[in-house]
């Protein structure tokens, strides 16, 4: 499959390049609107030129191709392919964002630090009284 | 006597004519300023202007947008900083 990819430059327009192209199942995505943005999807159907559908770490249904990133990935799988044969395959590409991150918004590493146990009232007056 | 509130001018006023044909000055806080796109400065849908006493009432769908920076960047802009995040 001769599919050609242009990465992403701001100003220029993807859509000016042939959309079936971009658009087979088994490409992989990010989708940009919506509250499932910023996580990836993968193509499984196309309907006509102008929608698809989508699954992988957003719902499963219809989504305009304007509401989609494309990226460099291709995955082999079958027409409407299960959500699970869908994650299972994502899977093995090295993905750099979470999976189910709700990221950015809410997003805080967690802080690997050991509680500081405050001292016993009784050890304060004790150390007091001998002092 | 009135109350101070009718002295400041962050009270919004009106008047209005009564059923007894009276007109009467309704006093009312003026809505807070609109919220704008923190990178080209439009204003932003989905979000009330409402007083913040009023606000912190509401639920959390309806005080927010549920896209990733909702809220805070427009949807616009919001789509060319996810792109870039892609890499």
């Amino acid at each position: 499959m001769g599919v050609i990819y242009v990465p992403f430059v701001q100003g220029l327009n993807l859509r000016s390049l042939d959309n079936k192209m971009l658009m087979d199942i088994g490409r992989v995505c990010i989708k940009i609107a919506g509250r499932d943005a910023g996580n990836y999807a993968v193509v499984i159907d196309n309907i006509d030129s102008n929608y698809v559908i989508i699954d992988g770490y957003v719902r499963r249904k219809r989504c305009n191709i304007k509401h989609l990133e494309p990226t460099s990935n291709m995955l082999k799988i079958t027409k409407k392919a299960s959500t699970e044969e869908v994650k299972k395959a994502l899977d093995t590409i090295k993905i750099k964002v979470k999976k189910d991150q709700k990221f950015i918004k809410n997003f805080k590493p967690k802080k690997d630090q050991e509680e500081v146990k405050k001292p016993l009232k009784k050890n304060i007056i004790k150390n007091n009284a001998k002092k | 006597m009135l109350p101070a509130k009718t002295k400041s001018r962050s009270f919004r006023r009106k008047n209005i004519r009564t059923p007894g044909g009276k007109l009467v000055i309704h006093y009312s806080r003026r809505a807070p300023a609109k919220l704008k796109c923190s990178n080209c400065k439009k204003e932003l849908h989905g979000i009330p202007r409402k007083i913040s006493s009023k606000f912190k009432n509401l639920p959390k769908s309806k005080k927010t947008v549920s896209r990733p920076y909702g809220g805070n960047l427009c949807s616009i802009c919001s789509r060319i900083k996810l792109k870039e995040l892609r890499q």
